[in-house]
């Protein structure tokens, strides 16, 4: 059980609604080549996926990547990865619920946005303010749902597509979309590493998070490959053009109105379940960086009764929030996910970089082909960075992510000076606060 | 008596003069285990009313939902000595904790009210 709830939070992170408009986008500019395209970067996450399955075998119970890149590099390095990806957390969520609000909007149009995502985080809040073993259950029951409702749509449309609908969908678009397809493909899968971040809880449970990263990479690439061989052969790319929402069109098609509403249904399972796996690794990371000192102490603080940081749950929620206001406010929802792309290669390659340190400086047993393969890894990685920079159409999002990237290593220098400065009073007053909390709350 | 197993009742003594973790730590019992692969040694701590009992060498291996803190001997030692963060320790991935969220929270409490950090 403990290794389907820590795959459905790696799944579960990764698989958003935004990914199925992304596959309709890709769908659209490849055609049939996107099929290639999903299975090549499969090969690339799956190489991603064992890098940080070594490193998560090396720091079994460790804060993921807070852990990873301080052995490999450093605090400074650390905390500059780490408010990173608690930056890039906040993108996606104000790109994920965006998306999400228009998809709710196409079948209900009295609901305004703003009310979809304010019920979105509420909801989220909750389950994660009632302790992470709810949370973690709650996540389990929604990812089941997603992957069984999409796999449900995508088996029945190929099913009953009709015979070499594949092979006449392949003749519209020239292979040379491939590559830039497989660049797209990749970032389906970007999250799955996220897992690491949440608390493994038991030893079975920590033992088991590098297959768990390879298993939750497979099954988004089977889920994938399914749900777009399945609208290439109903709807085609012409008409996955015009669409955001690919499976509520493919739900229409195949199963009528009824199928619509049940893919909205699904469609809310994977927003929920994406932002549920964002907040419960987050707010482990808040907590503990307030633990060291390196945020306000008070964002240590912990529920008695469920032992849940609230007000690092809170904090992260609110900081989504407002991301995902700025999103609506500006439309900006594809300036901000090609700044969070860029900003995840640059993690991804620090964490194939920090495995690949960490190898060669504390060497273990590993196959012989580990450190080529993950080497070649962090060289696509780069490449993707460079040709994602070279691109006029992403200087905008660059420079966001350059800024961002400059603003977080000020306060990643500022906060090592404070975490490495003996600071007796802060702890001390921390201690008083955990320890009123729970001579309070908890009953004698 | 081992250097570590002297250390863990000077641990005991501490937990136990804390008025302040009595009441926090009232009505927790964990199995709460205490572990150093290279040296072969497993301690078993014992809470009971907000207090240390006892802490005991014992051969049984610990059950997979216990509170489990474990490392090497020289860790642990520089930890009770109070020479070492166990938050630094654990941040840097020296030292394994493993239990329910709930269980580790309070070992944090322990943490902050002996070690401050």
């Amino acid at each position: 059980m403990s290794f389907l709830r820590s795959l459905a939070l790696a799944v579960g992170m990764a698989l958003a609604t935004s990914c199925l408009a992304m596959i309709a986008r890709l769908g659209d500019s490849a055609g049939a080549w996107l099929l290639p395209a999903l299975a090549t970067s499969l090969v690339i996450a799956l190489t991603v996926a064992h890098a940080i399955g070594r490193l998560a075998q090396r720091f079994p119970s460790a804060l993921g990547v807070r852990t990873y890149l301080k052995a490999a590099f450093g605090n400074t390095t650390s905390l500059f990865f780490v408010f990173l990806y608690l930056f890039m957390i906040t993108l996606v969520a104000g790109v994920e619920s965006k998306l999400y609000a228009g998809i709710v909007q196409q079948m209900l149009p009295g609901v305004p946005p703003a009310a979809t995502v304010v019920a979105v985080f509420a909801a989220v809040l909750a389950f994660n303010v009632r302790g992470q073993a709810f949370s973690r259950n709650v996540q389990l029951a929604l990812v089941l749902f997603m992957v069984g409702g999409l796999m449900a749509l995508a088996g029945h449309a190929i099913a009953a597509a009709a015979p070499g609908a594949l092979a006449r969908v392949a003749g519209e678009r020239p292979v040379s979309a491939l590559p830039l397809a497989t660049i797209g493909a990749f970032f389906l899968y970007v999250g799955f590493e996220w897992v690491t971040s949440s608390q493994p809880g038991s030893r079975q449970a920590a033992a088991q998070l590098p297959r768990v990263l390879l298993a939750a990479v497979a099954v988004l690439g089977i889920v994938y490959l399914a749900f777009a061989a399945a609208v290439l052969m109903q709807l085609g790319p012409a008409t996955l053009a015009q669409t955001r929402a690919p499976q509520l069109l493919l739900a229409a098609l195949m199963w009528g109105e009824g199928g619509r509403w049940l893919l909205l249904g699904v469609s809310t399972a994977a927003v929920l379940m994406a932002f549920n796996a964002g907040v419960l690794g987050a707010a482990r990371l808040v907590y503990s960086l307030a633990r060291e000192g390196v945020l306000p102490l008070p964002l240590a603080r912990t529920a008695a009764a469920s032992g849940a940081p609230v007000p690092a749950v809170v904090c992260i929620v609110t900081l989504a929030l407002a991301c995902s206001a700025a999103v609506h406010a500006f439309d900006a929802g594809d300036a901000v996910a090609n700044t969070a792309a860029v900003i995840i290669c640059l993690c991804y390659a620090a964490l194939l970089a920090a495995s690949l340190v960490l190898a060669h400086r504390q060497p273990r047993p590993a196959p012989r082909w580990a450190f080529a393969v993950e080497a070649a890894a962090l060289a696509a990685m780069l490449l993707l960075l460079v040709a994602m920079l070279a691109d006029p159409a992403a200087w905008l999002p660059s420079s966001m992510a350059a800024s961002a990237c400059a603003l977080l290593l000020l306060c990643a220098r500022r906060a090592h000076s404070r975490t490495t400065t003996p600071a007796p009073a802060a702890p001390r007053g921390l201690a008083r606060i955990h320890t009123r909390v729970h001579t309070e709350k908890e009953p004698a | 008596m081992s250097g570590l197993q002297q250390l863990l009742g000077g641990f005991a003594g501490r937990v136990n003069a804390q008025p302040s973790l009595r009441s926090t730590l009232a009505g927790w019992s964990p199995e709460f285990f205490i572990q150093a692969p290279d040296s072969g040694e497993t301690f078993r701590v014992h809470f009971q009313a907000g207090q240390v009992q006892d802490v005991r060498p014992t051969a049984d291996e610990p059950g997979d939902e216990a509170l489990l803190l474990r490392g090497d001997s020289a860790l642990l030692e520089s930890v009770f000595d109070g020479r070492r963060s166990p938050l630094g320790a654990y941040t840097d991935g020296e030292l394994e904790v493993y239990g329910s969220p709930k269980d580790q929270i309070k070992l944090d409490v322990i943490a902050l009210v002996l070690w401050g950090a």
